[in-house]
């Protein structure tokens, strides 16, 4: 017995979960805390939180050194994990500077939801760190369980609570597929270590025909396209997003995608390396799909909350063409997108937020008629955002996609980088008309003052300074994108 | 390291663009910035007339690293082509801010997206690294997008979207071009680099037509060539006078730039073997938009469509592989901007009198208004190619060399002149001759659109009289891109 306790404290290394263990303690602490606040006051948990995510991010950052393995080999936080664990930081930083003021004026000031947020961001750092299916799946869990509760949480609304009731159905469907898949793995290699399976099958060729295998790797891929919210497991994504509180909104469209992408890389690369030709294909047809089918939707959108959902659908398929590349482009091109798109999407829904008023009805291309004159500081920032979303260059989400395209050339997918193209080409359309809209359009109706709160406005200004960073002097962003591959 | 001017002409503008952001409740003083950016960049631009060439025909060059990982570095290189259209770029942009003096709607945001479009242009005309090409040739797209769709008239908003669409829809394909051919050459040599220089050394193999035609799309619609023309009339027609004149006079030359600088030197084969297509298409866009120029009512609208007309001239030049007739296309690209500007920023002066650009609403001129009518005719007969004036110094070499090369294709070209002849004539009679309408009193020129007309009436007879000092930076460029497409015996 205690011969077994030294191997398994020896094995521990806490090293390896510190970022998102202090992430962890700074949430039950806050849980704890808003207990003692007074009713309504959450202004104070949100300094806290953002406060743990600064101490969280010195420990993140430490993990660009040598590589910690932990936990018999469940948890690793090399280069790869930490790049990941800095862009779900940035996301959950940028969300809770834009949520304060937002809870009071709709009138949730909930203290359970900054500690949710930190949960969801430890989740989403156990899913990067994983090298296990099952902490991959705990962190996946931990992650969507907070993002339910989240999408959920204005109670008296009603496409609040539909978000959540939709999110958590088809959220709990798709888990269990991913479960069903790491089964059938386990059944095959009998292991769920993501390196191990990738050597099993490497050293047993004969098994990557038989029928398990495949049907593993198709379920586990129907788990993580769904998280993803890629074409055709995209349904629940327009609905939750609409519904779901805008900063959530903003939070899931990034950092909990990011988290699902980059354990998916791990999975793919790592452990089912050997049906890589399989995989490739699908994700090849499935990229198409997600981008166009996200596009085209988005073309009908008013609602510029439900358009920015739903051009955060074929965002996804973006990211999903580096994945069918496969290389170190292509790979490390979807890290630095994810980074690009947390700074452009969650910058644009902060002026959202600002813009917004009780209950958002306002938030359609009409009550955006005449916008940037009115509000000058928030229409340029909007338009930078868009610009940057429509992937022109100067901006983050040109580096981003010319990295991504790149990548699909190199692995020779002309015709994938082509279409990603056109379809770039189609979102500007619906990009494009935000701006006609704020610009050309003569104003519809007076807007209430708008008070531009500090919060949300220092999120936009971290945006812009991203986006313009990440847009004009790339390369060190992408050299340590380039650093961080596992492969 | 010597002084970076080249950084310093396209920062310039962006200064001013920062200073009219931040002084954006004192229309004046952004007027007052707005005026010195833009001089200073033509101060600027005519010194470098007298700098010398190296042996490769560069005037100057700056080389700073920018993307280490991506290879792509911040260069920018001037030999005298470039220099030519700089010094354009200057000239017209000082014009353009005399000509919007009095801009009401939001004078400062206007002055900085002029401002920040001028940097744009400067930086495509200046790159030798196809990356920062590919951005500073987005960068102009922005700023029109705003002009043509916060200031324009009418259908602003379908011009500027449709404006928007067709040049970004044309550059995405380029864009794909660049990496295909930045990829190809990184396979090759193993060095990844998006140095012009560099990549003229890769073997295309089976690839090179694809990768010439992407760029040649993004180029042509920018010229714009026959039959990727549509957006150029709907811009034109809406956009203020100052963007018209940046429209006509500027951003088209990119297009025709880019070929020079980019399509033709990185594909020689395929550029040799396409020029007969190219001079095919520049001939029937010469007669169609020259028909199309009669056909119009309204006088912005048919200056537009003979804009279009002129570039398939200047299309034809390129498309000789001649000396002389290239020489010709780049200076006929100078004369086009001056001459073209002037009866944009003219159009927008009878505007403001009369409130319309009807050719039947208009007429009697020339009792009216005669010093504005002076100027008319004298842009009018320029623009038509008279002897003595800008665009015949142009247009004369570019046949003169085309007629060695290509007889046919020069003698149909040359006929084009006279359909010319004929919208400029409907032109000039429906606004200086016939009765004036009853019942309003147009005024004569300021002493400020004077002085505006005149710069760009004395830069018409310069060109026109005196070409030679023009030409004479152009001879080594011109030499060395025939040597790389084969049109030098």
């Amino acid at each position: 017995m205690d011969n077994l306790m030294q191997i398994a404290m020896q094995n521990v290394n806490y090293g390896s979960i510190m970022p998102s263990l202090v992430l962890c303690i700074f949430g039950m602490a806050l849980l704890l805390i808003n207990v003692f606040l007074p009713r309504g006051k959450t202004t104070p948990a949100s300094w806290i939180a953002l406060i743990g995510l600064v101490v969280t991010a010195v420990f993140a950052a430490r993990g660009w050194g040598d590589p910690q393995f932990g936990f018999a080999g469940h948890v690793a936080l090399d280069k790869f994990a930490s790049f990941s664990n800095i862009i779900f930081l940035f996301s959950a930083g940028l969300t809770i500077l834009m949520s304060d003021e937002y809870l009071q004026r709709e009138g949730y000031p909930i203290g359970e939801y900054y500690p949710l947020i930190l949960f969801a961001t430890a989740g989403a750092m156990w899913m990067a760190s994983g090298t296990d299916m099952m902490t991959i799946f705990l962190g996946l869990e931990v992650l969507s369980i907070s993002l339910y509760i989240l999408a959920g949480m204005f109670r008296g609304q009603l496409r609040s609570n539909e978000a959540g009731l939709k999110y958590f159905l088809l959220g709990a469907f798709s888990t269990g597929f991913l479960v069903y898949g790491i089964a059938l793995i386990y059944g095959v290699s009998g292991t769920t270590n993501v390196a191990d399976i990738g050597m099993y099958l490497k050293s047993h060729p004969a098994m990557l025909g038989n029928p398990m295998t495949i049907a593993g790797m198709l379920l586990i891929s129907v788990g993580f396209l769904f998280k993803i919210g890629a074409a055709p497991f995209h349904m629940w994504a327009p609905d939750v997003y609409q519904g779901a509180p805008t900063p959530i909104t903003a939070f899931m469209s990034a950092g909990p995608k990011a988290a699902a992408l980059v354990a998916f890389v791990r999975i793919l690369i790592l452990g089912l390396d050997g049906l890589q030709g399989d995989w490739t294909s699908l994700l090849w047809v499935l990229a198409v799909l997600t981008m166009t089918v996200g596009n085209i939707i988005a073309i009908n959108q008013t609602n510029i909350k439900r358009m920015l959902a739903y051009s955060s659908i074929s965002h996804a398929g973006y990211a999903l063409v580096g994945l069918v590349a496969a290389n170190q482009i292509g790979v490390s091109g979807i890290l630095f997108y994810m980074l690009a798109y947390t700074f452009m999407n969650l910058g644009a829904f902060a002026v959202l937020v600002l813009a917004g008023k009780k209950g958002e009805e306002n938030l359609t291309l009409e009550g955006f008629a005449g916008f940037g004159f009115k509000r000058p500081f928030l229409g340029v920032a909007m338009s930078i955002f868009l610009i940057s979303l429509m992937g022109i260059p100067t901006t983050a989400g040109f580096a981003g996609k010319f990295y991504i395209f790149a990548g699909a050339i190199k692995a020779g997918y002309i015709w994938l980088a082509v279409l990603g193209v056109l379809n770039s080409a189609v979102s500007l359309y619906y990009y494009l008309r935000v701006m006609v809209y704020m610009y050309f359009k003569e104003p519809a109706e007076d807007y209430g003052w708008v008070t531009l709160h500090a919060g949300a406005v220092i999120s936009i200004i971290i945006s812009v300074v991203g986006v313009f960073y990440l847009g004009l002097i790339p390369g060190k962003v992408m050299e340590m994108a380039r650093m961080a591959l596992f492969f | 390291m010597a002084f970076p001017y080249l950084t310093l002409l396209i920062a310039l503008p962006l200064i001013g663009t920062a200073f009219c952001l931040l002084f954006r409740r004192q229309p004046d003083e952004c007027r007052w910035f707005a005026l010195g950016s833009t001089l200073a960049v033509l101060v600027i631009s005519c010194w470098m007339f007298s700098l010398d060439p190296d042996s490769n025909g560069w005037l100057l060059r700056e080389d700073f690293p920018w993307i280490p990982s991506l290879g792509a570095r911040f260069t920018l290189a001037m030999d005298g082509i470039s220099l030519l259209m700089v010094a354009l770029t200057g000239f017209l942009q000082v014009i353009a801010v005399a000509i919007s003096w009095h801009q009401k709607k939001h004078p400062a945001l206007f002055y900085a997206l002029l401002l920040l479009l001028e940097s744009g242009i400067l930086g495509v005309f200046l790159v030798t690294d196809l990356l920062l090409f590919y951005l500073f040739w987005e960068m102009m797209l922005i700023p029109m997008l705003f002009l043509i769709g916060i200031w324009g008239h009418g259908e602003r908003i379908y011009a500027a979207v449709k404006f928007f669409l067709f040049t970004l829809g044309g550059s995405l394909l380029m864009l794909l071009a660049i990496i295909g051919l930045y990829l190809l050459h990184g396979q090759q040599s193993g060095d990844y680099t998006f140095a012009l220089d560099a990549l003229r050394q890769t073997d295309c193999g089976a690839w090179e037509a694809w990768l010439y035609a992407g760029f040649m799309i993004g180029f042509l619609v920018k010229v714009p060539v026959v039959p990727l023309h549509t957006w150029l009339p709907d811009a034109h027609t809406v956009a203020p006078a100052a963007g018209s004149l940046d429209l006509a006079g500027l951003l088209l030359k990119t297009g025709v730039f880019g070929i020079l600088r980019f399509a033709f030197p990185l594909f020689p084969a395929t550029a040799a073997a396409s020029l007969p297509l190219i001079a095919g298409l520049a001939l029937v866009g010469l007669f169609w938009t020259a028909w199309c120029a009669y056909l119009q009512t309204d006088i912005k609208r048919l200056i537009a469509y003979s804009s279009v007309s002129h570039l398939g001239v200047v299309m034809l030049g390129l498309a000789a592989n001649d000396e002389i007739a290239l020489q010709g296309a780049i200076l006929l690209m100078v004369c086009h901007g001056l001459t073209t500007g002037a009866m944009f920023a003219m159009v927008s002066m009878l505007r403001r009198r009369t409130g319309t650009r009807n050719l039947a609403e208009l007429g009697g001129m020339w009792n009216e208004a005669p010093v504005f009518s002076c100027f008319f005719l004298f842009f009018a007969v320029a623009s038509l190619g008279l002897p003595g004036l800008a665009n015949f110094s142009g247009e004369i070499l570019v046949f003169v060399g085309a007629f060695r090369t290509m007889p046919v294709f020069a003698a149909l070209a040359v006929v084009g002149v006279v359909f010319a002849a004929a919208y400029i004539l409907r032109l000039v009679q429906g606004v200086l001759w016939g009765e004036r309408p009853p019942g309003r009193s147009w005024p004569d020129l300021t002493w400020r659109e004077g002085i505006t007309l005149g710069l760009l009436a004395i830069g018409t007879l310069w060109l026109g009289l005196y070409p030679a000092p023009f030409l004479e930076p152009l001879q080594q460029p011109v030499r060395l891109l025939l040597t790389a497409t084969g049109g030098l015996p």
